[in-house]
């Protein structure tokens, strides 16, 4: 390693630090399920129901971001500041405008692979979720890649599932006709959602156990 | 004297030294952290950590506040303005000088 690479690598510690407790993929996962449960009740209630109505989702959004936020705050206020130390992130534009770039691009992506007919847009999300995932999470911790495998397969085996049986196992599949998806692309999203939502969790719930056994809080003395 | 030469005679020789290097990049990389983070990160002991601290705030790169986690003392780092100068102008001598 030069020392170029390795003064890069120093800078890019902090931000592997944020999910040492495994909170990253945690919240992460919470926020993927649930946009899945909502969209689930949408789909299993009745086109006039309270779980239709616009203000009802932007509320549901509102308090899903802040239980997270407030979630990860107490979390790691409790278990991680004590334990391995308390960091405060710069806020940077930069950063935000990449996460605004990627969500239009992928937005796009999806819209062109709608209009041009693609029977599977579903498989966009695994295309896009998992080199993410191996280039954010999974470079700096080893076993992550295990992770970035099951994603690959999972994403990819659900996308390539026959719509008749994607429609059979969505419960109301004649919601669909009614909403502007295809029923088979609107019930692979769901099924994709639903998978990518729970290995994000299970896989942040291993990182947090590992944490918490490996890690303790050190005894206050004089620093 | 070649350019190369003289990129590395201007190093930093506060920031150069291994051990302030990695608690300046962490650093530089937040807006502040705790002496456990920095402790944690760069596997340095309290001693080690304490005295590359000290060197980096007599050259007026760091501020250290001593504060309180409830009732447990917290000791908050983080790189001053002039730091933050000081470790940009470093990497770019670093980079001319390799």
């Amino acid at each position: 390693m030069t020392p170029q690479e390795q003064v890069q690598s120093y800078l890019e510690q902090p931000k592997r630090y944020f999910n040492i407790d495994g909170l990253g993929e945690i919240d992460l996962g919470v926020m993927v399920l649930g946009f899945n449960l909502i969209s689930w009740l949408q789909v299993l209630t009745p086109e006039h129901s309270f779980w239709h109505r616009i203000w009802v989702f932007l509320l549901y959004v509102a308090l899903m971001v802040m239980v997270i936020d407030r979630g990860t705050k107490f979390v790691k206020k409790r278990i991680t500041y004590p334990r391995t130390g308390f960091v405060e992130y710069r806020r940077e534009a930069r950063g935000r405008i990449v996460m605004i770039a990627f969500g239009a691009v992928t937005a796009a992506a999806f819209a062109v692979l709608m209009a041009l007919g693609h029977g599977n847009a579903a498989a966009l999300m695994g295309m896009v979720i998992v080199p993410s995932y191996a280039y954010g999470i999974a470079r700096a911790v080893q076993w992550k890649w295990l992770v970035v495998a099951v994603l690959a397969v999972g994403t990819l085996a659900l996308a390539t599932l026959p719509a008749s049986l994607v429609v059979s196992l969505v419960p109301d599949p004649t919601f669909f006709p009614k909403s502007r998806f295809p029923a088979d692309l609107a019930g692979s999203c769901l099924f994709e959602e639903m998978f990518i939502g729970a290995t994000f969790l299970v896989s942040g719930g291993i990182t947090l156990y590992r944490y918490l056994s490996q890690t303790q809080a050190p005894e206050q003395a004089a620093e | 004297m070649n350019d190369s030469i003289r990129n590395i005679s201007e190093l930093d020789r506060v920031i150069h030294e291994p051990g302030r290097l990695m608690i300046a990049s962490l650093l530089f990389a937040v807006e502040q952290a705790d002496f456990l983070y920095l402790q944690h990160e760069t596997a340095m002991n309290k001693g080690t950590l304490s005295s590359h601290l000290s060197r980096l705030e007599e050259a007026g790169y760091v501020e250290i506040a001593k504060t309180f986690r409830g009732k447990i003392p917290q000791t908050l780092l983080r790189l001053t303005p002039a730091g933050r100068q000081a470790f940009e102008s470093y990497r770019r001598n670093l980079k001319a000088a390799l």
